[in-house]
């Protein structure tokens, strides 16, 4: 099989994206459907494509072939690691996902959707490709602009419109970050290839490379939602239409990390990447807090799409856990529960809007035991809640067992559990608790709150008596990809070579440079079939308890009585979730002195 | 968070913010001090290797012309986005024109609009020898079509800036960039190769693909901001009570 060029996944979507957009009013809505889908599954082909071809060594590709001269790069260029070309193939697939999910049903905003769908398909592809630090950010630009405008999309209400306005500001914030990081690099190096940028920086480790990297990965972990980077994404979920809050979870918010982990171990590997450095422990203390803060967060929300969101966040604090310790073993489990999660999550958001599109509502009180008929829905909904909770087969429990068991120091290891069985337990408990009050109408309607009265359109005309095969296609689908990885033998080796060589800073830029390379495969570890089992167990079982105690009201012991406010509108950290986009950006502020006087105060 | 505590923690955090800043920059290389290499080799190599006098549009269109692909199209999907946000516009607008110009508003505007006109055309399609090029020369185009605005009344503005075509030439434009990097791939060469005759260094017709993909971005960028125009004012101009 031939590798096809590296160009053609961004090209292509670009080509097809301006045809529909230009001739919008011309095509019938059946054709641009037709014409979007075929491109996705085109360029789904074109990313497997690269990612079989970049399987033995990184492929590099330089764009108007300005191949370096001696160690100055001249031009732009590629450089396809498997991680990259995987991430491109899951951008494909969702998209195709969310075609096949929307395919005539969907307001298609006068059949804007579809273009913009693609110009987002291929700045991801872009984004997870690219070796060059301003092409990085410019994919970056072109991903948030298609995002924010796809975020509005259902604009005859207010609420999208100021979800997409608080996500375009914090999000422009963050913009405003990366690109000083990259002129505090350009200063210094006058390079922007990450290669050749992480071959002048060498292991240099003063001021100027911490305050670069300060700014380079506040900017990126506010698009990953790292808390206190986190809060526009709830307001940007809860109002977008499903296909787009597929793509948000799925995978636009891991690319933040993804691009954390490539600018580091590619510029700073020898620097900040050193075992136990403060960039280590800086990230430990984010992901710490994101996964508290957003498995509280998503107990406390009674509007679905807002429960799904915090699960996101929570779930994105403990990958950031596994890009902290950061071994070829914790990269390998960040790379399996990434997958799983996408999966998961988009499976979780189409079955929500499986519930939108029949009972025409998102709020757990509003839709009380009104789920009762929909069996299959239903499902589907607690399958991916236990899978959020990372019960085997599901791969998020191997992922977890990974990235644990990388951890040596026993302090540590101690610790990277307990977060993950919270986040399992909370998320887990907040889905199983929607499906107990909605599927089963156990308990009573639940406490409401204010957001969970924003009113959103349904993605469709009216209310539908059925529901197409199509639409419960790709939720079953995601569903039982999310086990992939633990029951394909095959993907845990794969998942080990891509972490490798995605860490190893030397073969990277040997590949730009066009030098030789020995790579030698290790061999991969094995995930404990009988600890995860126990994990996820316990997990669970902690989330079906948790689940009960607030629908049926259990009463607590002396000493926990508190805890009752979890689901009330009384909660604080409900209070800091104000929408006012003002308090978005100093939060933002506050997290990027918080991220900087970490990196530099910490041994 | 209430509007004092707002401001509170904004300044508490801007004071950090300026903490990390002042390091940063006291670090950098002192003024008038050009570390990198690359510069250096662009201004010495490009007028040979691509025949063009305008270095910094060599380097937009030619040596990183992936990104000047990227950045056109972000302005393609900004205004898709406009479009999709303000596709129904309220109907409490504030703005409402009644009557026309002037004779002496009229003749001025059409005299400035030819003046504009070709001096946007020089622009767009003289970028690869002095500086300019496809994006200001659109930006120029666009602004002086917003003279009928002024001149005439809305409606004919309407008229000309809403017509299906302009869509059609700002996906045209943008399309047009992605269609001339594919094309490199006929002489199996990599996307945005520059494979067209370079010419004579200071002709009209030289350079390449760097004028090709020039004429593109003027083209999708002046259709952008007629679109953008057309949007805008649609959301504040009432149309009721207008004319003559």
């Amino acid at each position: 099989m031939i590798t096809p060029s590296p160009a053609l996944p961004i090209a292509v979507p670009l080509v097809a994206a301006a045809f529909l957009a230009g001739l919008r009013k011309f095509l019938r809505r059946w054709l641009a459907d037709l014409i979007a889908t075929a491109t996705a599954a085109a360029n789904l082909w074109l990313c497997a494509a690269l990612l079989r071809g970049s399987w033995h060594s990184n492929i590099v590709y330089w764009f108007g072939n300005w191949f370096p001269r001696g160690r100055i790069v001249v031009g732009i260029g590629f450089e396809v690691d498997p991680v990259g070309a995987g991430l491109a193939t899951l951008a494909c697939l969702l998209t195709l996902l969310g075609f096949i999910y929307s395919w005539r049903i969907t307001d298609s905003g006068r059949d804007l959707f579809q273009p913009l769908m693609l110009i987002f398909m291929a700045a991801m592809c872009g984004f997870a490709m690219t070796a060059d630090l301003f092409n990085l950010f410019v994919f970056f630009e072109l991903m948030s602009t298609a995002a924010f405008a796809l975020c509005g999309l259902k604009t005859h209400e207010p609420a999208p419109l100021q979800g997409a306005f608080n996500f375009a500001v914090t999000n422009t914030v963050g913009a405003f970050l990366i690109l000083t990081g990259i002129a505090l690099v350009y200063a210094v190096t006058g390079a922007l290839n990450m290669a050749q940028i992480g071959f002048l920086l060498g292991s240099r480790h003063d001021l100027l490379v911490i305050a670069a990297a300060a700014f380079l990965c506040s900017g990126f972990l506010i698009k990953a939602a790292i808390a206190p980077f986190h809060f526009w994404l709830p307001d940007a979920h809860s109002v977008a239409p499903t296909p787009v809050c597929v793509l948000f979870s799925g995978l636009m918010v891991e690319l933040g990390a993804f691009a954390v982990l490539r600018m580091t171990s590619v510029m700073f590997g020898q620097s900040l990447l050193q075992p136990h450095s403060a960039f280590r422990s800086t990230l430990l203390l984010l992901g710490s807090l994101t996964v508290v803060w957003g498995g509280l967060m998503c107990f406390a929300e009674h509007h679905l799409k807002r429960v799904l969101a915090f699960s996101t966040i929570s779930h994105g604090g403990a990958m950031l856990l596994g890009v902290a310790i950061g071994t070829p073993a914790a990269i390998t489990g960040w790379l399996t529960y990434l997958f799983a999660h996408a999966m998961a999550k988009a499976g979780l958001f189409f079955t929500a809007g499986i519930l939108l599109h029949r009972l025409q509502s998102m709020s757990e009180p509003q839709l009380f035991k009104r789920g009762r008929s929909l069996r299959f829905t239903a499902a589907l909904w607690l399958l991916g809640g236990i899978a959020l909770a990372a019960l085997p087969p599901f791969g998020l429990s191997n992922g977890e067992d990974l990235i644990e068991s990388a951890t040596h120091a026993h302090a540590l290891h101690l610790w990277v559990t307990l977060m993950f069985f919270f986040t399992s337990a909370m998320t887990g408990a907040a889905v199983l608790r929607v499906g107990m009050r909605v599927f089963f109408g156990l308990g009573d309607a639940g406490p409401a709150d204010r957001a969970a009265q924003i009113d959103e359109a349904p993605d469709g005309p009216e209310e539908q008596h059925r529901i197409p095969a199509r639409m419960f296609l790709p939720a079953a689908l995601c569903i039982a990809l999310s086990a992939a990885p633990a029951c394909i033998p095959g993907f845990g080796r794969w998942f080990f070579n891509a972490a490798h060589r995605f860490l190893a800073q030397s073969l990277y830029i040997a590949r730009i440079y066009a030098q030789p390379t020995h790579y030698v495969l290790p061999s991969a570890p094995h995930s404990d079939l009988g600890s995860t089992l126990m994990h996820g167990a316990i997990a669970v079982v902690c989330a079906l308890l948790l689940a009960s105690w607030a629908v049926f009201h259990l009463a607590l012991p002396r000493g926990f009585r508190g805890a009752t406010h979890l689901e009330g509108p009384m909660f604080p950290l409900r209070k800091l979730q104000s929408g006012h986009p003002g308090d978005y950006v100093v939060w933002c502020m506050v997290g990027f002195v918080l991220l900087g006087g970490c990196l530099f105060l910490l041994p | 968070m209430s509007g004092a505590w707002r401001i509170r923690i904004f300044f508490l955090a801007a004071a950090g913010f300026a903490c990390l800043y002042f390091l940063a920059v006291r670090n950098l290389p002192p003024w008038g001090h050009y570390r990198g290499p690359y510069g250096d080799v662009m201004a010495t190599s490009s007028v040979f290797q691509r025949h063009t006098t305008d270095v910094v549009n060599a380097i937009d269109y030619d040596y990183r012309g992936f990104d000047t692909l990227g950045e056109e199209f972000i302005l393609f999907t900004s205004v898709l986005g406009v479009m999709l946000l303000l596709r129904d516009p309220e109907k409490n607008k504030g703005i409402s024109r009644t009557g026309n110009m002037g004779q002496a508003t009229r003749f001025g505007a059409a005299g400035s609009y030819a003046a504009l006109l070709v001096f946007g055309l020089y622009m767009t399609t003289h970028g690869q020898l002095t500086p300019g090029g496809g994006f200001q020369g659109g930006v120029i185009l666009a602004t002086a079509s917003m003279l009928i605005y002024i001149a005439e009344d809305f409606r004919v503005f309407k008229r000309i800036t809403s017509h299906p075509i302009v869509e059609a030439l700002d996906a045209l434009g943008a399309a047009g960039y992605a269609a001339i990097g594919l094309s490199a791939f006929l002489f199996s060469a990599p996307f945005l190769t520059n494979w067209m005759p370079l010419g004579k260094t200071g002709d009209v017709f030289s350079s390449g693909t760097i004028a090709a993909i020039s004429a593109c971005v003027g083209l999708e960028v002046t259709a952008a901001f007629l679109m953008l125009g057309y949007t805008y004012l649609e959301e504040i101009v009432s149309e009721t009570g207008e004319g003559g």
